[in-house]
């Protein structure tokens, strides 16, 4: 069987259908999980649900002691690390602690289902657990440290901009993407469980060599990641599988899932292809930082550890890395916002909980028992003096006084997107101008924590040159290098407005856009020069956008307040403002009124 | 879980381990806050930290862990009227504040049973009792929730909890070194929070190749063998207790020079920041820096070594400027420290 393995990673460009080696790669990861529990953290599946990730998870089912238990992300806090026990509490008048779901599983596999959906306020509990393998509880009058060695199953069912909270990424040691791969190529697992406990039970007389350890140390810097957490990762994977496969040297059979399964998922940059004609004073294609170390012996392992990471480098497909670092990217540009999407924010019974207050038992509120309890308890004795009924007397006197809710909020962040014309025609006329108002907007927003974009649009198309992001320094200086010239391609201008109105919108935060334009629309969709044809694409598109009744200013940048700026301005429902009358102040103020109706 | 990964087998992170030590020697100085990408070590670091500080004497059976040295009136209302207290060593409590901890726990409240079965009035102390002389470490600091945000400030400013629900009215001595870690791309700290942090760090993962190996390799042979990893350090991480613990009692002697007095005020004038408080911990952190040097005088080497971890989450921020509060730092350190 080990053979079987390794001759699968030798020959990528066999003629078998793509999706085989992949599955084999998931089943390695099922495998190297199984074997490494808590301390691999976990594995990050990629896939829409379906018979392959379904035939996946039996696959690691049947290689682990207990099933994976399946826990939902949307799991409160007090179920994940344990809380108060209401029934056991009142049985017995004193406070018991029940058990979380974390402490429940321990030493077991969990799978998280719709991972990229993991509410914020919860992740912070998943990544505790994972990283210390015990949860700590100091609730509701109630302190205890439970075990929690817990391995997760991410299942990420992400489309575009999707992705599970970073903190938890950098935590699960694998990731596979089963999207790609064919029913028809999921096969039985290659290793069984016996396989699994063997393998399990000699991880601790595995020493990894110097050798090995250089070489995943490089690997790793090549591809731009930095954090020690997913080299331990490498290391211990590296060790299972070695045991698994029944090697007793480290070669590529080994190497090349490592990098496929944890270091290729996270890889910031595509290391340098390797130089064909290499003399041997070559540097190594590794960032500036790492250095060479002096001793004649070790100069000698970095040189063949050197031409391991080449080899490794070359066999892997480049579109591949391409599409890997596309997301990569993504998922650094969502990093703030994962996980948090699309939720309701006037929602009364979600988000962060901030406290407790005196209520009443009604819909949409969650009572706070233990708070309640401490409200009721002082006066437990003077009422049960005062119990005149004639039936048994209560063990608790709970009164409407008594009643404690929880308080939630949910933060909803807001985004503001700035659209500048930077065509000729208004690039000439007042493009300072126009800058220094958003420069004083910019101001605004940073002090009310609102998030900016970008857009400029010129010639034939509109740019995102900045997406969402909370660092002014960077708008300011996109800005200032914004370049002039060329038509006004006012559709496609708009088109993007929508787009990341409503891309921004589905991540749960607000949208508001301020479209800085004189109003002359001369480039149409097609990116023919026609006024007419032009302006009349615009006005399409900005009835799209007015139907979506995101609320906008425009500022129309003409010398004398423009017709054209106008008509756009109501096709766009938009509040316009001609800027010879309109200061920064006052457009600050108008988009402050927006914000705050 | 058991054991912790030994403090002197941190390899790199230098900075952290400097602010630790120096926080250490002096709680005054108000606390730690350890800034930094994922996967650096901040947790890893504070933990190892807990089995590095000395024992400290306290008394018996007090719940806040009072100090039986002190003049009476800085004593928990408990411990005042009982005389002779008895003492005890005891190890400074390193608390963890766990993340979805709630105001009840953290600050203490009603004895739910006691007040249900006996009728009883009594306090349970939380968290911030059981950290009094010690250390508050808090995990993700930027996590946490408001409400629980707003107590802690209150407390950490005045170092006495004041506890007024539920019948309750409890006043007990609560100082403690907060220290906190997190990660600046999961959110913001909110700006009164870091003022009340005494130092600052931003730390990164060493990126040179051989320590890179070095730290994987310790590791590695840690998680192999907790204990007899940890036997391998005992001796350097007792040469280090008894470096904190000698400069915990020698740092009231350090000497200040009228010339480092200025200095200081000069640095803290040229950047500008608010308040008293970035001079006082200047002066502070210099002045353990050189206990834990065994040094008897503060000097400009000392100040300048401190000035960056002091000042630098202190400035005021202009979201327009595009230098960093770093480099703004060193460019006044060059100018005013030279």
């Amino acid at each position: 069987m080990p053979t079987l393995v390794s001759n699968a990673q030798s020959q990528p460009h066999s003629p078998e259908p793509n999706g085989a080696g992949l599955w084999r790669d998931a089943d390695l990861a099922a495998a190297l999980i199984a074997v490494l529990g808590h301390t691999g953290g976990g594995v990050r599946v990629i896939a829409q649900p379906g018979p392959v990730r379904d035939f996946w998870l039996e696959n690691l089912n049947s290689r682990i002691d207990q099933s994976a238990r399946r826990v939902p992300g949307a799991t409160p806090t007090e179920r994940l690390i344990g809380g108060m026990d209401i029934t056991e509490s009142m049985r017995l008048g004193k406070p018991v602690l029940a058990q979380g779901v974390f402490a429940e599983c321990h030493n077991r596999h969990i799978v998280l289902p719709m991972a990229e959906r993991l509410p914020k306020e919860f992740t912070g509990h998943w990544c505790a657990a994972m990283d210390t393998g015990a949860v700590k509880v100091a609730r509701d009058g109630l302190s205890q440290t439970s075990d929690a060695m817990i391995t997760v199953i991410a299942l990420d069912e992400g489309i575009d901009e999707e992705t599970p909270p970073a903190a938890l990424l950098e935590r699960l040691s694998l990731s596979i993407n089963l999207d790609e791969i064919s029913i028809r190529c999921v096969d039985e697992p290659l290793f069984s469980k016996g396989d699994i406990k063997h393998a399990q039970e000699r991880m601790d007389t595995v020493a990894l060599d110097d050798t090995t350890l250089l070489l995943l140390t490089q690997l790793a810097a090549s591809m731009g990641i930095h954090s020690i957490r997913v080299l331990r990762f490498a290391v211990i994977a590296c060790k299972a599988l070695t045991l698994l496969l029944e090697t007793s040297e480290t070669d590529d059979a080994v190497i090349h899932p490592i990098i496929r399964l944890i270091f290729l998922p996270r890889a910031t940059h595509i290391p340098a292809p390797p130089e064909e004609p290499e003399p041997p004073e070559d540097t190594p294609p590794l960032p500036e930082e790492s250095q060479q170390p002096d001793s004649a012996q070790q100069q000698g392992e970095h040189q063949e550890a050197d031409e391991t990471v080449q080899s490794a480098i070359a066999e892997l497909p480049t579109d591949l890395l391409a599409t890997l670092l596309k997301r990569a990217e993504r998922s650094r540009m969502r990093q703030n916002k994962a996980g948090n999407s699309g939720q309701i924010a006037q929602d009364k019974h979600r988000g962060r909980p901030i406290g407790v207050r005196r209520g009443e038992l009604k819909r949409g509120h969650r009572i706070d028992i233990p708070a309640t309890l401490r409200a009721a308890a002082p006066f437990q004795a003077v009422r049960a003096r005062w119990d005149t009924s004639h039936h048994q007397q209560a063990s608790l006197y709970i009164e409407p006084q008594d009643i404690r809710v929880k308080r939630f909020e949910q933060r909803k962040s807001s985004v503001m997107i700035f659209a500048v014309d930077a065509s000729g025609s208004s690039a000439h006329q007042r493009m300072a101008e126009a800058k220094g108002a958003i420069e004083l907007l910019l101001a605004d927003c940073y002090s009310h924590r609102t998030e900016v974009a970008l857009i400029s649009f010129k010639g034939e198309s509109a740019d995102l040159l900045l997406p969402p992001t909370r660092s002014l320094v960077r708008a300011k200086r996109t800005l200032a290098q914004l370049p002039g010239g060329g038509g006004t391609p006012m559709a496609a201008a708009l088109q993007t407005i929508y787009d990341l109105a409503t891309t921004v919108e589905a991540t749960g935060a607000t949208p508001t856009y301020v479209l800085l334009t004189d109003g002359a629309s001369n480039v149409a969709r097609d990116g023919t020069k026609s006024r007419a044809a032009g302006t009349e694409d615009a006005l399409r598109v900005a009835k799209k956008v007015a139907a979506t009744h995101y609320r906008g200013v425009l500022v129309d940048t003409a010398v004398r307040p423009s017709p054209r700026a106008r008509e756009l301005s109501s096709a766009l429902d938009a509040t316009y403002l001609p800027l010879p009358n309109a200061s920064a102040q006052s457009i600050n103020a108008s988009i402050r009124a927006l914000n705050e109706e | 879980m058991t054991v912790a990964y030994p403090f002197t087998a941190i390899v790199g992170q230098d900075d952290m381990k400097l602010a630790l030590s120096i926080a250490a020697v002096d709680p005054s100085i108000g606390g730690v806050l350890v800034f930094g990408e994922r996967g650096t070590g901040k947790s890893t670091t504070i933990r190892a930290l807990a089995q590095l500080l000395p024992k400290i004497a306290a008394v018996k059976d007090c719940p806040y862990q009072c100090d039986p040295q002190t003049p009476s009136k800085s004593l928990c209302a408990q411990c005042q009227k009982t005389t002779p207290l008895k003492s005890h060593k005891i190890a400074i409590p390193v608390v963890d504040l766990p993340l979805g901890a709630t105001e009840d726990r953290v600050l203490g409240a009603l004895d739910i049973e006691k007040a249900i079965h006996n009728g009883e009035k009594a306090f349970q102390p939380g968290l911030l009792a059981a950290a009094n002389r010690g250390f508050l470490y808090i995990d993700e600091v930027n996590l946490l929730e408001d409400h629980i945000v707003d107590a802690l400030l209150d407390v950490a400013a005045s170092g006495i909890n004041v506890v007024e629900r539920e019948g309750l009215s409890v006043r007990h001595p609560a100082r403690f070194v907060l220290v906190g870690s997190g990660n600046p791309e999961e959110g913001e700290l909110r700006p009164q929070l870091l003022d009340r942090f005494g130092l600052s760090l931003d730390v990164r993962t060493p990126r040179d190749i051989p320590t890179r190996v070095e730290i994987i390799k310790l590791r590695d042979a840690f998680d192999h063998d907790p204990e007899g990893f940890s036997k391998r350090f005992s001796r350097k991480e007792g040469a280090l207790r008894r470096k904190i613990d000698t400069a915990r009692t020698a740092v009231d002697a350090v000497d200040i020079p009228t010339e480092i007095l200025e200095k200081a005020a000069s640095l803290c004038l040229e950047l500008g920041t608010d308040g008293l408080r970035g001079e006082l911990t200047l002066i502070r952190s210099a002045r353990a820096l050189a206990a834990l040097k065994g040094q008897d005088v503060a000097t400009l080497q000392h100040l300048k070594q401190v000035a960056l971890f002091v000042l630098r989450h202190r400035l005021r921020r202009d979201p327009m400027d595009e230098s960093s509060a770093d480099a703004r730092v060193e460019r006044a350190i060059a100018t005013s420290l030279s």
